[in-house]
This record gives structure tokens, C-alpha cells and sequence, in this order.
């Protein structure tokens, strides 16, 4: 990545459709998280364009992608900052809730039902996932998590990674590993 | 070949990224790992509708409520019965139970000294009739322990009174009763000697009856 760039600086139209295609891409999974996938599609390909227009003018390849998750970031902003314009004015954490139930309702309801299963199974398996999920699904902070789980926020993310592991198992194979 | 996540302290925050639980910074930073790391971007797509649903949900906030209960269950509920933090903390069963256990250690020391002092085992000595001392009729008994020496005489003595004299090897009397009425259906008399009067030595039992003596001679080692 670091050599397209270089390559791209120095002029090469290949290279830069080549970083173009890569950005957009991962630009488009990252705004989906908030946004249905067309508004997505349009942000991802708005933020390629602006980190397009300027990255000849930063120094080093290893800032672009700082960079360039700052451009989406902005953009990501802007886009629900228009939206509840036309409402009223709202916090930009409120925004990004707003932004998730409008994903959400774009769910397949076999997803929902499939998770169920799984999350029952792991209750069994790794009630300690099962737990921190609950928790933040009430609205508890990372911290808040910690605190009541009596565990570091780097344990927090251990335990959330295995139980990940474990949905992702029984999502796709059906079964939950020990 | 098998893609793994470049960065693996960054690739800890994948799931909590999904979750949408990080903060801003930590947020930024997972999305510029995301922009370089291949494994990382994959998995966020494939997992992506997933890991909103699991954080706003209703449906699976009501599945997930009972792990809570089950948690509280098992551990917070124990703990909060033993050092429940309404009393005060004199009062807190947890100490309670410790300042218990200290308090009837002594009296079960008490209780076991006392125990010793008291036998609570008999041991019986059979008594074969004889005319002279025998050192070979020697019973090995138990120390603080009572003993009940079993001596045969006639049957048609069973209704009569016997007069009985225990002595020592100095013809002292340890025991007498002249009103002994303890005999059985069979002849058989049962007389409990406190434990005691019985010392390493011979001792002689004699039984008279109607005028006649029975005598019984042994020996006595206690262990």
C-alpha cells in the first residue's frame, strides 16, 4: 500500500485507481455502519474524492491513512449534521444512534433469529460475553462495563473478541466450540 | 494461505468497534487500522449487520437479560447474603460465622478434655473356678476403662444372697457386698469393678454360698 501511494505521488494513474478502488471500499464498510448502504456508497466515493484532491500535498506515505479516515470521519459528520438539520439540531453521538436504527431496520429478520439461537447457546458457553453484551445494551459505558464486571478495559475486549469468535462459529457452522 | 490481523493490539478492538462501545479515539484508531489491515476489513464486513443488531436489539437484550440473573445467582447473591452492605458490619453473617467458629473452638477443646476423664467401653473378664493362684491366668486390660468380671457358680444358687470379697495379692479387700444378688438363669454373676480399684496384680474373688466358697484367682496387667 505504502508503494502505491508512493507510485501515486509520483504520477501513476494505475496506481492511483488502484488506491481509489481500495479506499472506497473499505470506506463503504466503514460509513455502512451507520448509514444504509447507498448513503454509504455515495460518502465513501465523496471522501475518495477529497483524499484525492489533496494527498499529494502531505510529506510522508505513513499519514495517509490517518488522514484519510479523517477525511470519512468528516464527511460521516456532515452527512448527519444535513440530516438533522432538517429536524432539529442533535448531538453528534445521537446523530450516529439515529444513523444505526436506520441500518438496523434494513436487517434481514432471519439474521435476528439466527442470533438468537446463537446468543442462547453462548449464554451456556461464555456467560461472561453474554454479560458484557447485556451491559452495553443497557447502555453502560466501556467503563461502567469494566467496573461491574470487575475486569480492565483490555480484558473487556479479550472477552468480547472470544465471544465474537464463538457467534461467528455458530453463525456460520451452526455449533459453539468450547 | 490464512490472513491474521497485522496489529494485534489493534485487532483488539474489533468486536468493541462493531458493538459501536469505543471512544472517539480508540474509534479513529481502529478505522485507520481498518484502511491497512486486510483480515481486520473482512471480518467487519462479514460480521457487519450483526454487531448493530447485538448492540440495539430489543429482542436480543431480553435473551441476554437472564445472564445477569444467572451471574447474580451464583456469586453476587452469596456475596451480598454473607457481607451484606445494609448491616453493619458486626452483623455481617460472614463475620458472624468466622467469630463462631472461633468462639466454640475452645468449647469443643472443653468438651473433648472432659470425654477422656469418663470411660465409656467395658471390658469383661471371664473367671474360671479355682483353688490356688495361677500366674498364668493373667487378663491384660485397658486403662480407665470399667471392667466386669463374669464368674460361674451353681444355678440352683440364683435365687440366694452371696456374700463376695474382692482382695489384692496383700489380702486387703478392694470389694465387698454380702447381699449380691446378680446372678443369671445360667449361674452366671456379672459384677462391675470401677476401673479404679483394679491395679497390675493378683486378686482373688470369693463367692460364699449356703457355707460354700467358690474362689476365683487372676492376674491383672493393665496396658
Amino acid at each position: 500500500m505504502k508503494k502505491l501511494w508512493e507510485q501515486a505521488v509520483k504520477g501513476d494513474k494505475n496506481a492511483e485507481e488502484k488506491i481509489f478502488s481500495y479506499l472506497r471500499e473499505r470506506f463503504t464498510v466503514i460509513a455502512g455502519f451507520s448509514m444504509c448502504d447507498d448513503d454509504a456508497k455515495d460518502i465513501a466515493h465523496d471522501a475518495c474524492m477529497a483524499v484525492f484532491k489533496g494527498y499529494k500535498t502531505l510529506g510522508s506515505p505513513y499519514q495517509y491513512n490517518g488522514w484519510a479516515q479523517k477525511i470519512l470521519k468528516n464527511k460521516i459528520a456532515n452527512y448527519f449534521n444535513r440530516k438533522s438539520l432538517e429536524k432539529e439540531t442533535l448531538s453528534k453521538k445521537d446523530a450516529l444512534n439515529i444513523g444505526n436504527l436506520y441500518a438496523v431496520s434494513h436487517i434481514d429478520h432471519e439474521i435476528i433469529l439466527t442470533l438468537e439461537s446463537c446468543l442462547k447457546k453462548l449464554q451456556i458457553q461464555h456467560p461472561r460475553y453474554a454479560l458484557a453484551l447485556e451491559l452495553i445494551q443497557s447502555g453502560y459505558t466501556t467503563d461502567e462495563v469494566c467496573k461491574r464486571m470487575d475486569i480492565t478495559k483490555n480484558n473487556l475486549y479479550v472477552i468480547l473478541n472470544r465471544g465474537r469468535k464463538l457467534l461467528r462459529d455458530c453463525i456460520f457452522n451452526g455449533e459453539v466450540k468450547e | 494461505m490464512k490472513i491474521t490481523c497485522c496489529d494485534k493490539e489493534k485487532g483488539l478492538l474489533l468486536h468493541a468497534y462493531e458493538l459501536n462501545i469505543l471512544s472517539e479515539e480508540e474509534k479513529d484508531i481502529f478505522e485507520t487500522h481498518l484502511l491497512e489491515c486486510e483480515y481486520c476489513i473482512q471480518q467487519v464486513k462479514e460480521f457487519a449487520p450483526r454487531g448493530i443488531l447485538l448492540s440495539t436489539s430489543p429482542k436480543l437484550k431480553s435473551i441476554l437479560q437472564t445472564t445477569e440473573i444467572a451471574e447474580k445467582s451464583f456469586f453476587r447473591r452469596i456475596q451480598q447474603y454473607v457481607w451484606s452492605d445494609k448491616l453493619p458490619i458486626i452483623f455481617r453473617p460472614a463475620l458472624l460465622i468466622v467469630i463462631i467458629l472461633l468462639m466454640s473452638y475452645p468449647t469443643y477443646l472443653g468438651l473433648s478434655h472432659k470425654k477422656n476423664n469418663y470411660p465409656s467401653v467395658l471390658q469383661e473378664i471371664g473367671l474360671i473356678q479355682t483353688r490356688s493362684s495361677d500366674d498364668n491366668n493373667i487378663f491384660i486390660i485397658d486403662k480407665n476403662k470399667e471392667t466386669i468380671l463374669s464368674f460361674l457358680i451353681s444355678p440352683k444358687n440364683e435365687q440366694s444372697k452371696l456374700s463376695i470379697k474382692l482382695k489384692n495379692s496383700d489380702s486387703y479387700i478392694i470389694y465387698k457386698n454380702d447381699n449380691f444378688s446378680g446372678l443369671d438363669s445360667f449361674g452366671v454373676g456379672h459384677l462391675l469393678i470401677p476401673h479404679k480399684l483394679l491395679q497390675n496384680g493378683l486378686y482373688e474373688l470369693s463367692v460364699n454360698s449356703n457355707d460354700t466358697i467358690y474362689q476365683f484367682y487372676f492376674n491383672v496387667k493393665i496396658r
